[in-house]
């Protein structure tokens, strides 16, 4: 059952999911991409948005035709109750092990820019208490936690970018247009899946509060997450140059620490950019928390999502702290991502959307019939 | 909630809130302004291989930063043996009562042996792109002598020797006879085996002198150039501001001051070779003629002959530069390379690989225009 607190608005799915896919993986999605296209990988962002939009646009139809429920439970209508609760599970590892990933890649960045004595532990522990509070609060002070947080970590983000354009070297973007057209296409499960989080849209449209023109509202904010991505990219390639943004680790980390702002006393600004990450990056896990949270309860048909919180926790923390080094964080997490993923992600929502379309169609035809 | 439990969590609040575990109180701090790298040569090695270097740190006083010092000494130099930057700095914990910081740090001085040794360049640059408090807008420069003494230096207008480096080097609008270079720039150049000018720093009696440049290639320092030539790459690259040339125009020494120059290139395969075309657009003023001279300079007439005499200063000046690189170097630190691969992919994609042998044989046609804008005050 639904609550009567547990209503959000479009506009703030809409906030949730811009902060949830730009977690930790834009850091890296420069230099991945430069890695493997150089210059052209503007490109296969682009080609991978689509694709994202496309996936988003079957979600939301499909949620549509099931008002008021989420995933776990129309999944049961779709294709019976023992597949879908299987399928339910899968989804909860693949919380899981997201989360885990995401603290432990902000425990390593606030280990090595800002706390360097704190034990990793002691970080990862401190967030995802945090995270489980406000999970506590249930959708509600998610949505509007990821209202307050966007535009706090958005606007610093552009004016900072505004101090760096004399930094910039467009010419950097040349060539376009190099790479061959296999190549672009290897790099797209890579940018697909820094659109990861899309699929929260499958269980958070049962809260919204009458939806209305829902695709597109969607769609605009993988539109926006495309645009986070582009200037990104494009600015750091602009700033560093091919060779350079292939080197770094963080490069988009790198680029916001490069920043000197004219004239100002401060001459590091880095320390205020890492706050802003960190509020992120609690903006991007708490879903992802209670996406696995909301799962588990609506497995178990409970009806209260709060004591689920906590015992999932442990499982979260051993999870992050299983790779040895941040290499290892790594390659785990692209093995997790390749095989995994693919099936949750991309499989679940087409197969349930064609099997609901199959069966529109025939309650129809029956209906006519009689 | 009751009396008890509140009072329980202002206690939590206050225990668990009020520490951490990086606490470092600011005066505790030694805000590294300047390092120097140097190669540790023993007198019998005992057969040790790897690397050990002299790390300098130069900071300021922070005391008499805030102009209330008095008599203090305005700054401290510091240093000790091992085989990289951070084992030093951990040594010297052991001999100071401050942490060293090196959020601040401005200018880092590589002497020139370790810049000869490619082993024991890369070391040092690896180990200051890895660490993460070092920024990639550091300056980098190359001391001819060791940067011991760079760094022991007190200079008279600035006695903080990184301030007074990264002042020099941020001057860049007086001067084009050095090649400002960051970190930054040459993690991003260096990858296979690229080259890089990086500054030359020559220290005198009470002032460090930044001039010239060391050429970088194959990750070890392979020459010099000179102030003059350092120019001539500047003009090539587009990136003077403000320069000063001298030139004869009928037995009358003409100084003419640099405004603004653009340079452009253009590429093309001619009989199997790369041509490479630069033309540089200079516009400036005359800054000094001759006191009652015959013809004033108020003649178009006057003013084309010294632009075209310029020109051939600048010209002669430039291919003599462009030569040298070519020939005694093959090191392209004139950034054909970047241009190549941004605009003419088709012909980069075929000379990527043996790019440093390559540029030796590509022809490079240099055009010279000068523009002589102004006068100054007097005919």
């Amino acid at each position: 059952m639904i609550g009567g607190n547990d209503k959000i608005s479009n506009s703030q799915i809409v906030f949730i999911l811009i902060t949830t896919i730009v977690g930790v993986g834009i850091l890296s999605l420069p230099s991945a991409l430069v890695e493997r296209v150089g210059s052209d990988g503007w490109i296969s962002i682009i080609i991978g948005s689509i694709l994202v939009s496309i996936l988003v646009a079957i979600a939301t139809i499909l949620t549509s035709y099931y008002p008021g429920k989420t995933v776990i439970e129309f999944g049961r209508e779709i294709v019976s109750t023992p597949v879908s609760d299987i399928i339910s599970f899968l989804f909860i590892v693949y919380f899981v092990v997201i989360s885990a990933f995401t603290v432990r890649i902000f425990a390593e960045v606030v280990k090595m820019f800002l706390l360097d004595k704190t034990p990793t532990e002691v970080i990862i522990m401190t967030m995802l208490f945090t995270v489980a509070y406000i999970v506590r609060g249930g959708i509600e002070g998610i949505g509007r936690m990821a209202e307050i947080i966007l535009p706090v970590v958005i606007l610093p983000l552009l004016l900072l970018f505004i101090a760096i354009i004399p930094d910039l070297d467009f010419t950097n973007l040349l060539p376009v247009f190099r790479t061959s057209f296999t190549d672009i296409v290897k790099t797209i499960p890579l940018t697909f899946f820094s659109f990861m989080g899309y699929e929260l849209i499958l269980f958070f449209m049962a809260y919204v509060d009458k939806p209305k023109n829902s695709t597109a509202k969607n769609i605009a904010a993988i539109v926006i997450v495309t645009l986070i991505y582009l200037i990104f990219f494009t600015v750091t390639l602009a700033r560093f140059g091919q060779n350079e943004v292939r080197d770094l680790l963080w490069p988009s980390l790198s680029l916001v620490r490069s920043v000197d702002l004219p004239g100002f006393f401060i001459e590091n600004v880095e320390a205020v950019v890492m706050g802003l990450w960190v509020l992120n990056v609690f903006a991007s896990l708490s879903p992802v928390y209670y996406g696995a949270v909301l799962t588990l309860t609506k497995l178990l048909r409970a009806n209260e999502h709060k004591y689920f919180v906590l015992p999932l926790l442990p499982f979260i923390y051993i999870l992050s702290l299983v790779p040895d080094n941040l290499a290892s964080v790594y390659t785990m997490m692209d093995m997790f991502i390749y095989y995994y993923t693919t099936i949750i992600l991309i499989g679940v929502p087409i197969l349930y959307f064609i099997i609901s379309l199959f069966k529109k169609a025939n309650k129809k035809g029956v209906g006519s019939n009689g | 909630m009751d009396k008890l439990h509140k009072i329980v969590l202002i206690f939590l609040i206050t225990v668990l809130l009020g520490g951490c575990w990086d606490k470092i109180e600011i005066n505790e701090r030694a805000f590294v302004f300047a390092i120097g790298i140097d190669k540790f040569k023993p007198k019998n090695m005992n057969g040790a291989e790897e690397k050990r270097y002299i790390i300098t740190y130069a900071f300021p006083n922070v005391k008499t930063l805030a102009d209330q010092g008095g008599d203090e000494k305005p700054r401290f130099v510091i240093r000790s043996i091992g085989q990289n930057m951070f084992q030093v700095s951990d040594i010297l914990t052991t001999r100071s009562n401050r942490t060293m910081f090196f959020g601040h740090t401005k200018v880092i001085i590589i002497s020139e042996d370790v810049a000869r040794d490619p082993i024991a360049f890369r070391e040092v640059i690896d180990g200051l792109e890895r660490y993460h408090a070092i920024g990639r807008k550091v300056d980098v420069l190359i001391s001819k002598e060791t940067a011991k003494k760079a760094i022991d230096i007190v200079p008279d207008f600035e006695p903080v020797t990184g301030s007074y480096l990264r002042g020099i080097l941020t001057a860049k609008k007086r001067s084009a006879r050095f090649t400002p270079t960051t970190l930054g720039d040459i993690g991003a150049n260096m990858h296979g085996g690229g080259s890089i000018l990086i500054p030359m720093v020559t220290p005198g009696e009470t002032d460090l002198k930044v001039a010239g440049a060391a050429i970088i290639k194959n990750y070890r320092l392979i020459g010099w150039l000179g102030e003059k030539e350092n120019r001539s790459v500047m003009f090539v690259k587009g990136e003077v501001e403000r320069e000063d040339i001298t030139t004869k125009y009928k037995d009358i020494t003409i100084a003419y001051s640099v405004e603004n120059v653009e340079s452009n290139k253009t590429a093309k395969v001619e009989d199997g070779k790369i041509k490479v075309g630069i033309f540089v657009n200079i516009e400036g003023f005359i800054e000094r003629y001759r006191f009652d001279a015959k013809q004033d300079l108020l003649d178009d007439k006057i003013l084309q002959e010294i632009e075209k005499s310029l020109q051939n200063t600048i010209a002669k000046e430039i291919k003599g530069t462009i030569r040298k690189l070519q020939e005694e170097f093959s090191a392209d630190v004139i950034g054909i390379e970047d241009y190549l691969s941004k605009f003419k992919p088709d012909i980069w994609e075929q000379v990527e690989d043996n790019w440093n042998e390559v540029f030796k044989d590509i022809i490079i046609d240099v055009e010279v225009d000068v523009k002589v804008r102004r006068i100054g005050m007097t005919r």
